[in-house]
């Protein structure tokens, strides 16, 4: 009961006033409209580049709100609190990024496919853009989770998040926008989307364990 | 799941080392029920350390924790499930009003589900009914602080850590907390409390001090931690 309660405090504290949820979802579109204007309005070329576009924006995205995952509750005292909760560590880490999957990657997820119509994607490869998206982002905030832990104690840690997490990112991006590389070249994506389904498993698997450990470290 | 009622805390040569400074060592008493401990000390001398150790947020290097005959290594959930601990910081959220964060508390902090009635019941021990359903960004200081302390009254938990409890509550809220720590020994439950100031508790009361500067020790670096 506490582990899907603290599941829903955290999604709504995410779309409550100033919350990541909404934050995330309009540095989504803003950060991908600038392309066209900053490389032009060729179509042949934007629908070249809009997969890869697209799944950087929405890892940024992602990694904008990382930093308050576990940061706003240790800051406040609520961490102590959900630390002496009957959940162990592990499923309160879990479940923190569970909800940051919830509250701020399925909406990026979900509005992908308008935002790969504007960058002129074929209209046939928008469902897979959602598909790789959909795969993929379980690992980002997974991921992520190790990195805002790592961090929780840290002032102004945001960059020491990206520094760490980024590079841990990059199996994650290249086979997520491979897949759509993949079925512009004509070629299988399914290899693809099965590989970034094992990140994100070994993520699901990993995460909890070094979230926990880490965030012990920070509540010292 | 039903919580532990302590009967006794029993805490027996307990060190403490953080940072490669040991905060305390060598401290052993023993707190029963209806029993209110008082912890005295300087600035720095471990009060905060100690009462994160009794609540097992800080883990400690030497010596053991048993509640009843529950070992805090052994089975930290029964122990934990028995405890209210509330420390400088003020765990409430500014977007939520004080009955959200109450419930939201009960649900996450505490894994049972309060009842309207306990919430409204705890809300009015610290003088805080009117405010039950205003954002807590509009609070004052003393009042996020009385609406920390309105966790007490939620969830029938038999032990109490409180950290500094009075530090910016007026006078009539002295003696609502006053009030409470007193009902809250009367029926059996224990309280450990790290103040500077006269609390105004029950002469009836058992009470026992433990001067912690007697326990802290000069600044020594464990050869352990630097290996």
């Amino acid at each position: 009961m506490a582990f899907w309660a603290l599941v829903k405090r955290d999604i709504t504290l995410a779309w409550a006033q100033g919350g990541a949820g909404g934050l995330s979802l309009a540095f989504f579109m803003i950060a991908t409209s600038l392309f066209p204007f900053a490389v032009g309005p060729d179509s042949e070329f934007l629908m070249r580049l809009a997969p890869g576009v697209i799944w950087v924006v929405a890892l940024l995205a992602g990694l904008i709100s990382l930093d308050r995952l576990f940061q706003a509750d240790f800051e406040d005292g609520s961490l102590d609190m959900l630390a002496l909760s009957p959940l162990s560590l592990e499923m309160t880490a879990f479940a923190k990024t569970l909800a940051h999957w919830f509250s701020v990657m399925l909406p990026l997820v979900i509005l992908s496919p308008l935002l790969g119509l504007m960058l002129a994607m074929p209209v046939a490869s928008l469902g897979w853009l959602l598909l790789s998206l959909l795969i993929g982002s379980p690992a980002l905030s997974l991921i992520g989770s190790i990195g805002a832990a790592l961090t929780v104690a840290v002032r102004r840690g945001g960059v020491l998040i990206a520094l760490i997490i980024l590079p841990l990112y990059i199996p994650v991006l290249i086979f997520g926008a491979g897949s759509l590389l993949a079925i512009s070249a004509g070629t299988d994506p399914l290899p693809h989307l099965a590989l970034s389904g094992a990140v994100s498993l070994f993520a699901l698997f990993i995460s909890p364990f070094a979230s926990a450990a880490a965030l012990r470290l920070g509540l010292e | 799941m039903t919580n532990i009622v302590a009967k006794t805390i029993e805490v027996t040569d307990l060190g403490v080392v953080r940072g490669g400074r040991s905060v305390f060592a060598g401290l052993s008493f023993e707190v029963t029920s209806g029993q209110l401990l008082i912890l005295k000390g300087a600035n720095g001398s471990g009060k905060s350390s100690l009462l994160r150790t009794l609540a097992g947020l800080l883990p400690f290097q030497h010596g053991s924790l048993t509640m009843n005959d529950h070992d805090m290594i052994v089975d930290p959930i029964a122990w934990t499930s028995a405890l209210h601990f509330i420390g400088h910081a003020d765990a409430i959220k500014p977007v939520w009003t004080l009955r959200q964060n109450l419930c939201i508390f009960a649900a996450t902090a505490l894994g049972q589900h309060a009842a309207p009635e306990e919430i409204e019941a705890a809300a009015s021990m610290l003088g805080l009914s009117d405010l039950l359903d205003q954002p807590a960004q509009y609070f004052s200081k003393g009042q996020y602080h009385r609406a920390s302390l309105a966790r007490l009254g939620i969830g029938m938990r038999s032990v109490w850590l409180l950290d500094e409890p009075t530090v910016g509550l007026d006078s009539i809220n002295r003696v609502r907390l006053a009030d409470m720590i007193n009902t809250h020994l009367s029926l059996g439950g224990i309280a450990v409390i790290a103040t500077h100031d006269d609390l105004g508790i029950d002469a009836k009361i058992e009470k026992k001090i433990i001067p912690l500067d007697d326990y802290s020790c000069e600044i020594t670096v464990s050869t352990e931690y630097l290996l």
